[in-house]
């Protein structure tokens, strides 16, 4: 059997077999990686292709631009505010549906629709819902609560919340199905077995279900906390960074910087800066829940 | 129709699959099975190589032009399939008048047409004909990168107005296409239930605060006025009309600083935040529904609400009225005026043939063609705009008048940051975050900090 020198067991037939997708890979991913890291290294003005090497000159402008550590700010506090509630909620919904209910499987399709429904949609339909004078305002004023003289969308300290709030539902539906698959693969005599010792709920639930869940947590985590740091869509339809910045974040700074002010080299830095921190995050979360100790330790 | 790119694919598909998937081994040795199994999976891998390069050369090919026919691009944002039906009727007519000429249409939407036209100028492949907003003509000519059309508008000058948003650096980059303004719409039972008369509308702005006082007496089934909030491309447009009936502007005479820090501009902003304290504020798609709902007494829009009363099931009373002035014997009536304009890009392919385009859309019959379908918009041609569905409406009429004094921005390479400079510090007076005049010193600052930049 012919084998590959550099890669033990593996066969030509199986790189083979991955090369479409490597192709793809480095023309869409890496090359444009390697080329904006060189664009966030120049002054490129997309409309005329001219463009002059300024180093690091970008990199250390970011830092004291106010805009962009605003966005950086409030990115932050997206995520913060989103990926635990998100994880928990995601959880709780998956323990709900995982019992033996009546229509368990109507309840488990009702909380994946959002995330299957385009999220310019569900954004488009949350601006009507905010607004003031539409439906929330007038259950809240159905309801006796006081009336507010903005659309929630449109007051500083209420902006970013409605946003995470969007978030957080839209989301949680696709988080609640990995926590189902992984809850399935939990051996039920362990419940069984812990029952037998006289576990409450609440220390079933901590002592077998939580560590035996630990794997998909992670990724649960890692995932939502890089796709929160990346949001862009809901921040151009709902709100456009406003008001005031308050709902300006990363992403949606770099693409003013690049496509409206044409200054993709500035942009550039922008989005290598976000990728950095995203990097640094994802790996200390991983350690965190012990993903790099070996198995056998 | 079979495209030859393809035939070639498949004749190569087949003729690799024969080469690499035949079998080859016995079955009857079940140990053998296994290197059968690892030799099918390689020769299959292989063949999936071949597929993959024949796929990706197909799809390299490109589609080709019939022989001696040319391609004339033509990039558009009217997607509304009345409008749509209109460009491609005049499209046909041009093809005819054209033989051998074919008009490929790629349609653009106003949330990331921008970034289109600009990924398209970047990758050094833009159309032959472009549709541009009036404010994104002066930094695509200021980048060298549209054809100089003063020829062109030197011989049609009169016959079309709308010039000052095409002109940059005293040449003209652009031919105006059609006109928006922003008029006052007003909700003539609203204003009657307040114990208004619609037939004298308000023309200060005092009489304007008035009557949304009066009118807010009714909430909140009914608002008395709509004031924009915070929304990137529109909020300037509906402070500027204020600015500039008051005397205010933006850049110098020379270009070379801002005075928008004037005490002019300070009242206009003044007021501008009085009024907004008063209203309902919300984004502009929210304030045109609530309006077309009757619960908005009035709101300043544009033609495209026209529309959307037209198509509303039960659409309220309405009028429309030429925006006030500061007040009795003060100032002028100025609104915001806007518009769509046609651009050759200076690496287009068929310059003379999308010059051809341009002018067949453009004409009286297109023009007229064209507003009435969408329902909306004011010509840029002067003889459509006489037309009778235009002059004799009484609606359409008064965004004709208003049009007349109508102003566009400044055309200048950096208006996109000259006008977020302008719409955040009319957030930060309405957020209460400085008073007007800090939010104006402060704009006038950085506006003229960024002109002065390289």
């Amino acid at each position: 059997m012919r084998k590959l020198g550099w890669a033990q067991g593996h066969s030509t037939g199986t790189f083979g077999l991955l090369l479409p997708w490597l192709f793809t890979f480095a023309l869409f991913w890496l090359y444009p990686l390697a080329h904006s890291a060189f664009l966030s290294l120049t002054d490129y003005n997309p409309l005329t292709g001219a463009f002059r090497l300024v180093g690091l000159r970008h990199y250390a402008r970011l830092f004291s631009d106010p805009d962009f550590l605003l966005a950086l700010k409030n990115t932050c506090i997206f995520v913060i505010g989103t990926v635990p509630v998100t994880t928990a909620f995601a959880l709780f919904l998956a323990l709900g549906v995982n019992r033996k209910l009546p229509l368990r499987g109507l309840f488990r399709a009702g909380y994946f629709v959002p995330t299957l429904t385009a999220t310019v949609v569900v954004a488009l339909l949350f601006v009507h819902l905010y607004a003031q004078g539409g439906y929330l305002h007038t259950l809240a004023s159905m309801l006796g609560l006081a009336e507010a003289d903005r659309g929630l969308l449109l007051s500083e300290k209420t902006a970013l919340l409605s946003v995470m709030v969007m978030d957080i539902w839209v989301s949680a539906g696709y988080y609640m199905l990995l926590f189902l698959a992984a809850l399935q693969q939990v051996p039920q005599d362990l419940y069984a077995q812990a029952e037998l010792c006289g576990a409450s709920a609440w220390q079933k639930l901590r002592f077998v279900t939580l560590p035996l869940i630990k794997q998909i947590t992670l990724y649960v985590v890692l995932i939502n906390t890089i796709k929160s740091f990346q949001i862009f869509t809901e921040i151009f339809v709902m709100t456009q960074g406003g008001p005031v910045g308050a709902t300006s974040t990363v992403v949606y700074f770099v693409y003013r910087e690049g496509f409206e002010k044409f200054r993709m080299g500035y942009a550039s830095a922008g989005a290598y800066v976000l990728f950095f921190v995203i990097l640094l995050i994802s790996i200390v979360q991983a350690r965190f829940f012990g993903f790099f100790r070996r198995a056998d330790s | 129709m079979f495209d030859p790119s393809w035939q070639r694919g498949s004749f190569i598909v087949s003729l690799s699959f024969n080469l690499t998937v035949s079998p080859t081994a016995q079955y009857n040795e079940p140990h053998k099975v296994a290197e059968i199994v690892r030799e099918l999976s390689m020769r299959f891998s292989k063949f999936l190589f071949f597929v993959s390069c024949c796929f990706l050369l197909a799809g390299c090919s490109g589609q080709k032009s019939k022989p001696g026919e040319k391609t004339v691009e033509f990039w558009q944002f009217w997607t509304n399939p009345n409008a749509k039906a209109v460009i491609e009727n005049a499209v046909a007519e041009y093809e005819k008048t054209h033989r051998g000429v074919k008009v490929k249409i790629t349609d653009l939407t106003w949330n990331d047409g921008h970034q289109k036209i600009v990924s398209a100028f970047a990758a050094g492949r833009p159309p032959d004909l472009l549709e541009l907003g009036s404010d994104w003509i002066a930094e695509f000519a200021a980048e060298g990168v549209l054809m100089d059309l003063s020829a062109e508008a030197v011989k049609t000058q009169d016959r079309f107005v709308g010039w000052s948003a095409a002109i940059y650096n005293d040449k003209c980059y652009a031919l105006p296409w059609y006109l928006g303004t922003r008029v006052l719409f007003i909700n003539r039972k609203a204003a009657e239930t307040a114990g208004l008369n619609p037939e004298q509308p308000p023309i200060t702005w005092g009489q304007l605060l008035n009557w949304t006082s009066a009118m807010n007496n009714f909430r909140p089934s009914v608002y008395g006025f709509g004031a924009n909030a915070p929304e990137k491309h529109r909020l300037y447009k509906k402070f500027l009309p204020f600015l500039w009936s008051n005397g205010g502007r933006i850049l110098s005479e020379d270009g070379n600083f801002s005075d928008i820090d004037s005490d002019l501009a300070i009242t206009a902003l003044e007021y501008y935040v009085k009024l907004v304290k008063e209203s309902f504020v919300e984004k502009q798609s929210v304030l045109d529904d609530m309006f077309v709902q009757g619960r908005l007494g009035m709101v300043f829009s544009g033609d495209w609400l026209l529309k959307k009363l037209r198509a509303a099931h039960a659409p309220p009373d309405y009028s429309v009225a030429l925006v006030p002035y500061p007040a009795p014997g003060r100032g002028a009536q100025i609104s915001f005026a806007g518009g769509e304009y046609l651009a050759i890009p200076k690496k287009a392919k068929e310059p003379v043939l999308a010059l051809q385009l341009a002018r067949s859309l453009r004409n009286e019959k297109n023009s007229t063609n064209l507003c009435i379908a969408t329902g909306g918009a004011t010509p840029a041609n002067v003889a459509a705009a006489a037309n009778p569905y235009f002059s004799e409406d009484p609606n359409r009429s008064v965004f004709i008048r208003q049009l007349q004094s109508s102003r566009t921005p400044p055309p200048h390479r950096k208006w996109v940051y000259i006008e977020q400079i302008i719409e955040e510090a009319i957030e930060k007076a309405m957020y209460e975050k400085l008073t007007p005049e800090e939010a104006l010193y402060e704009a006038a600052r950085k506006i003229t900090a960024r002109l002065r930049e390289d």
